[in-house]
């Protein structure tokens, strides 16, 4: 180790000082929501320009090659900073009327996005588990934040053992991996793979096991059909701002590893997983779409779309492995709009149930572009935008999927008809939403809440990007473009 | 620095809009200032843009001056960019466009005074603003697109204002609905400039598509029909000018704003823009100039016996729009701008006029109620003589000018017979516009008797703008003519401006300057245009009565029914406007209707059917998967197990392939 190092996992760094900042303003003067926030926010600020200030520098590794700092993680690590923050800004308004604290959410959300950093930075075998531990870890103990909560604590725990079960599966798969290529490295592993592809290695059984078990793993991971048995318990179990953030940060974080193992180091052998990966995408968009027509709680309805919604970034892959790089490009852009559409929906809806006992049922949003108009409208934007409508960015993202996966051709090609079945499919069920704001009489007449300026905030931002990346897609294309170039140009 | 005042132009009413909307309803009837003041501006603005396009300052130079804004549309081969295009052309639209607009505000400060919707009809008024202004500052076909649609929603909004009015609903249903027609030809002739030459910039698919030798898949005459389409759906041309006067029943600001003097100009601005390929297209400009000079006569006879006084108006205005096409489809493309221009602004003032008496005779629409308000309401009464005079082309009033122009062109360009009919339609123009003036401000009152005593002039802030408007009626059609024909044998001020745009398409159609000749065929029309302009003023008088100054003929209801009675199928096919609304109802309500309710019948027995089948299927499958999810993790453990053992199998299978 020495100085350089350091200075390249700076942002990782500030991540954990901002996490460890949390924890002594919460010692030093417990129990003021304020300062804890105030702190998070200044140090996940801290980290965004920490990132940014290293970003600029030229891609380099370090720690002898395992660190890898390229476009890719600078987009990767502002993206998690930009998740976190909103899911801190969006949580008190939930959190505090339920008595749960504000610090300790903020502190362990703030160290599962250290593990994603990890994540997105890992060019080895090894420390690409780490992170992943690093970044699920924290996610069972959300998940099970509301103690006093039966549901909760019973989502938390079945997430816990399947997770655990499915990171064994993994760290097995990487096993195999390593023992077959002999290095943890990537760049070692994608070498070997490519004598295989060139036949002067054999494909050997070991290694199709490998390729199962890692497949595995991560498909548990993104809450992939057939691994996806978690999602909905946890996802319904936790306090909605942790479902928010379950919903996006893992799901992000999990497709970096994605791109860090399957593209970097298994990408040689793209042609031998695309079968694989295309049947996952196919059965992960249409179940997870079919499954979230009859929920008629949104939180559940939000949890089965998000299944939906990992089968269209999988067919960013799948067209990638099919020959088009602009599908990476379509994933990554599809990981930042579906973010901040997705959070923003999960703000709505933890913003109604800042009174008690509110559920996330169908009829809570009865009436709501009435009762309470900015929500309304905002809400709409949200769901217009995850349905895929012009001009959010969830049209456009959806758009460069679409087209990348149809200039692939073959089987990829019908997986961009699938995709375009499904999200009309999906139409159905987020305008249903849409049709309970405005045509519904309220259920009750209560009057409206007020929300805090954080929450304000949030979803101004979340909003704003929900527009700007639709209308002027340039302003996110540049960095993505970038991103994608390092990967396959490593790869 | 124009890079930045042009996108500003578009934003302040764009501004006005969103702010009115969201909080105008607070501010009761302080929500004008907000919406007048940005178009204000607006005009301050355009006005200066305008004055450095047409004296070709730094940077628009002869070409114009092209901003990008950003790019919209990145997605590989498929590249829109939004940006804005500010040409002469552009530069004249937004004269008409901007002042009108700006005096339109302003007079409905005072016409909507007492309407509940007072906020909501700013807003609707700017956001029109937005749209037009957008329609002729892009570059781009489908941004032009998307103001074309824009501009026929804010129509939509305005002609339905008063929404509980069934008849004002169903108007706006109308225009909407006959539109489409037009837009859907529109969106098939950009999708064909899009085939030919890849790109939808204007300028860059004119000078593809018009290029020699140029192999193009869809030959120039259909896209230039299609695009004719849009413009006749726009434009209200025959057969798609139904809509038109049934838009009246919006408030009479929106009739003279958008109905009269911008948005039914957009398909003269179309096909004006988009010349080259009309003039490549060989007999597709005998289709424009057909349609254009039939509208006209068909219109204008129709005006000639309406009573209520705002279709006048609006059949005149078909008329007038007829004969711009006319003139674009006999190749004289300057002369339907000049026309448009002037037009603009004399029909923008007879419109606020007539909104005016309107206003005076408590909401009376029908002339044969009214008579004598010459001395109660003096201003509107001044304002709207102006305006009539300028509109029969009375030298040396607006209209002379322009109309003389477009049938001058028509002759000498060969088209002969559309010179007569032009000159027929001219007669009827100037006896349809006294007839109006006879009726309403002239001769013994006929208003009722309990709305007698109290008529009174409009607020100054609804004259102000009739005389504003009055000015240009006037003079426009000599200054924008100065110093070419009829006055001397220079270049006119218009046709040196507009010589750039048409450049290319004149090329093309391979027409000569011929000079003027004030003692020679030019100086016979120009006497013929005169002498059949004051012939239907006359007639009028004698018909309907005059006083003007010291001239004093009494109205001769006598004649008026004898020659009536002499051509009575004439006669009942111009009141009953030749039957096309009878004529639409049997084709769309009677056939339509039972064409629809087989369509009904089959699509609820058959497609419904299937579909609700499909939907039962898929509920049903996705209850089914819902029962997986058994909520024991024993379960869950053992189908990704099951999955595992899949995956495993089917990786084994791709390794031994």
């Amino acid at each position: 180790m020495n100085g350089s190092d350091v200075i390249i996992i700076a942002p990782l760094i500030a991540a954990i000082a901002t996490a460890i900042a949390i924890l002594v303003v919460d010692i030093v003067v417990p129990g003021r929501t304020n300062a804890v926030i105030a702190t998070a926010l200044i140090g996940l600020g801290v980290t965004a320009v920490v990132t940014l200030t290293v970003g600029s520098m030229p891609p380099t590794t370090a720690y002898g090659g395992a660190y890898k700092l390229d476009a890719l993680t600078t987009f990767l690590d502002l993206l998690f900073v930009a998740v976190i923050a909103m899911t801190i800004v969006f949580a008190p308004d939930y959190l505090a009327p339920r008595r749960l604290p504000v610090a300790e959410f903020a502190t362990v959300l703030v160290f599962a996005m250290s593990g994603a950093m990890l994540i997105s930075a890992s060019v080895d075998l090894l420390l690409l588990f780490l992170g992943l531990e690093l970044m699920v870890l924290p996610g069972y103990l959300l998940a099970g934040y509301h103690k006093s909560d039966s549901y909760s604590t019973e989502g938390a725990i079945k997430y816990f053992l399947l997770g655990s079960f499915s990171s064994a599966i993994f760290l097995f798969g990487l096993a195999f991996v390593w023992g077959l290529t002999g290095s943890t490295r990537v760049a070692d592993v994608a070498s070997v793979l490519t004598q295989v592809v060139n036949h002067t290695l054999p494909f050997s059984p070991g290694l199709a096991m490998g390729f199962a078990f890692l497949t595995t793993g991560v498909a548990f991971k993104i809450a992939a059909v057939p691994f996806h048995y978690w999602t909905p318990d946890a996802y319904q179990g936790s306090p909605t701002p942790v479902t928010g953030y379950l919903s996006v940060g893992p799901k992000v974080g999990a497709f970096a590893l994605i791109l860090r193992l399957f593209v970097e180091a298994l990408g040689p052998m793209k042609a031998e997983w695309l079968p694989v990966v295309i049947v996952l995408a196919a059965t992960t968009m249409t179940l997870g779409n079919l499954v979230a027509l009859t929920q008629d709680n949104v939180k559940r309805m939000l949890a089965y779309s998000s299944i939906a919604h990992t089968g269209y970034m999988l067919v960013g892959l799948a067209a990638y492995a099919g020959g088009q790089p602009q599908g990476l490009e379509g994933l990554l852009f599809y990981g930042a709009a579906y973010s901040f559409m997705n959070l923003g929906a999960f703000a709505v809806i933890a913003a109604l149930q800042k009174r008690a006992g509110v559920t996330s049922q169908l009829a809570t949003f009865a009436g709501l572009g009435r009762k309470e108009p900015w929500l309304g409208v905002l809400m709409t934007l949200f769901l217009l935008s995850l349905t895929g409508i012009p001009p959010t960015a969830g049209f456009f993202a959806k758009a460069v999927i679409i087209l990348a996966a149809v200039q692939a051709g073959g089987w990829v090609a019908f997986l961009a008809v699938l995709l375009v079945v499904n999200a009309a499919a999906a139409a159905f069920y987020y305008l249903r939403v849409v049709v309970y704001m405005y045509m519904r009489d309220p259920a009750s007449d209560a009057p409206p809440l007020r929300h805090g300026r954080l929450m304000w905030g949030g979803l101004t931002a979340a909003t704003a990007a929900t527009i700007l990346f639709g209308l002027f897609p340039g302003l996110l294309l540049g960095m993505i473009s970038a991103a994608a170039g390092a990967l396959t140009a490593a790869g | 620095m124009f890079g930045f005042l042009v996108p500003v132009i578009i934003g302040l009413p764009l501004f006005g809009f969103l702010f009115t909307a969201l909080v105008g309803r607070r501010l009761g009837k302080q929500a004008y200032i907000v919406p007048v003041g940005a178009v204000g501006i607006a005009w301050l603005i355009g006005m200066w843009v305008v004055f450095n396009a047409l004296t070709g300052a730094e940077p628009f130079g002869e070409g114009g001056f092209a901003t990008r804004l950003y790019s919209w549309i990145p997605a590989g081969a498929f590249h829109v960019d939004v940006g804005f295009l500010v040409d002469n052309l552009t530069a004249c639209l937004l004269i008409v466009v901007l002042t009108i607009g700006f005096l339109v505000h302003v007079y409905s400060i005072g016409y909507m005074d007492h309407d509940p919707g007072y906020w909501r009809f700013f807003a609707y008024l700017n956001l029109f603003m937005v749209s037009m202004l957008l329609l002729v500052l892009a570059d781009s076909f489908l941004v032009v697109f998307v103001a074309w649609e824009l501009v026929g929603l804010s129509s939509y909004l305005l002609i339905g204002f008063w929404k509980h009015k069934p008849s004002a609903a169903l108007a706006a249903k109308k225009a909407f609905i006959v539109n489409r027609v037009g837009d859907v030809g529109f969106a098939l002739g950009i999708m064909a400039i899009f085939v030919d030459t890849g790109t939808l910039n204007i300028q860059e698919s004119m000078t593809r598509l018009t290029a020699e030798g140029a192999a193009l898949p869809i030959p120039v005459w259909v896209v230039a029909l299609l695009v004719f389409a849009g413009a006749m759906g726009k434009s209200a041309q025959f057969p798609l000018h139904v809509w038109l006067p049934d838009a009246m029943e919006g408030p009479t600001p929106v009739s003279a704003l958008i109905h009269a003097a911008t948005m039914v100009n957009a398909g003269v601005y179309l096909v004006a823009r988009t010349n080259p390929i009309f003039a490549a297209g060989g007999d597709a400009m005998v289709v424009v100039a057909a349609i254009g000079i039939f509208t006209a006569i068909l219109a204008a006879s129709i005006a000639m016996t309406q009573t209520d006084i705002k279709r006048v108006l609006a059949y005149s205005t078909l008329s007038q729009l007829g004969y711009m096409f006319a003139s674009l489809g006999v190749g004289a493309f300057t002369a339907a701008i000049f026309h448009l221009m002037t037009h603009g602004f004399f029909k923008g003032l007879l419109f606020l006029g007539s909104g005016s008496v309107i206003h005076a005779v408590h909401e009376e629409q029908d002339m044969r109620r009214m008579g004598g308000l010459a001395s109660k309401i003096p201003h509107t009464y001044r304002t709207m003589l102006i305006g009539s005079i300028a509109i029969a082309g009375i030298p040396p009033l607006a209209g002379f000018f322009s109309k003389d122009e477009i049938l001058g062109e028509a002759f000498k360009n060969g088209f002969q017979w559309v010179w007569l009919i032009g000159i027929v339609v001219a007669v009827m123009t100037a006896f349809y516009m006294f007839r109006l003036i006879g009726l309403t401000f002239w001769g013994e009152s006929r208003v009722d008797p309990a709305v007698e005593p109290h008529i009174h002039e409009s607020p100054s802030v609804m004259t102000t703008p009739l005389w504003l408007l009055a000015i240009p009626s006037i003079v426009l059609g000599l200054v924008l003519s100065w110093p070419g024909p009829p006055l001397g044998t220079g270049t006119g001020l218009l046709a040196g401006w507009l010589a750039p745009v048409f450049e290319h398409g004149h090329e093309l159609l391979g027409r000569a300057e011929t000079p003027f000749q004030l003692f020679g065929i030019d100086g016979g029309l120009l006497l013929v245009s005169i002498v059949v302009a004051v012939l239907g003023m006359v007639t009028a008088w004698r018909l309907f009565g005059a006083s003007l100054g010291g001239l004093r003929w009494r109205p001769d209801p006598e004649r008026v029914r004898s020659l009536t009675a002499r051509v009575p199928f004439l006669y009942r096919a111009s009141l009953n406007k030749w039957w096309f609304d009878d004529l639409n109802h049997l084709i769309f309500i009677v056939v339509g209707g039972r064409v629809g309710a087989f369509a009904w019948w089959f699509d609820r027995r058959v497609v419904d059917d299937t579909v609700n089948d499909i939907a039962a299927t898929t509920v049903d499958a996705g209850k089914n998967l819902r029962r997986v999810q058994t909520g024991r993790v024993q379960n869950y453990a053992l189908g990704i197990a099951l999955g595992l053992i899949v995956m495993a199998g089917s990786f084994l299978v791709l390794a031994a392939r």
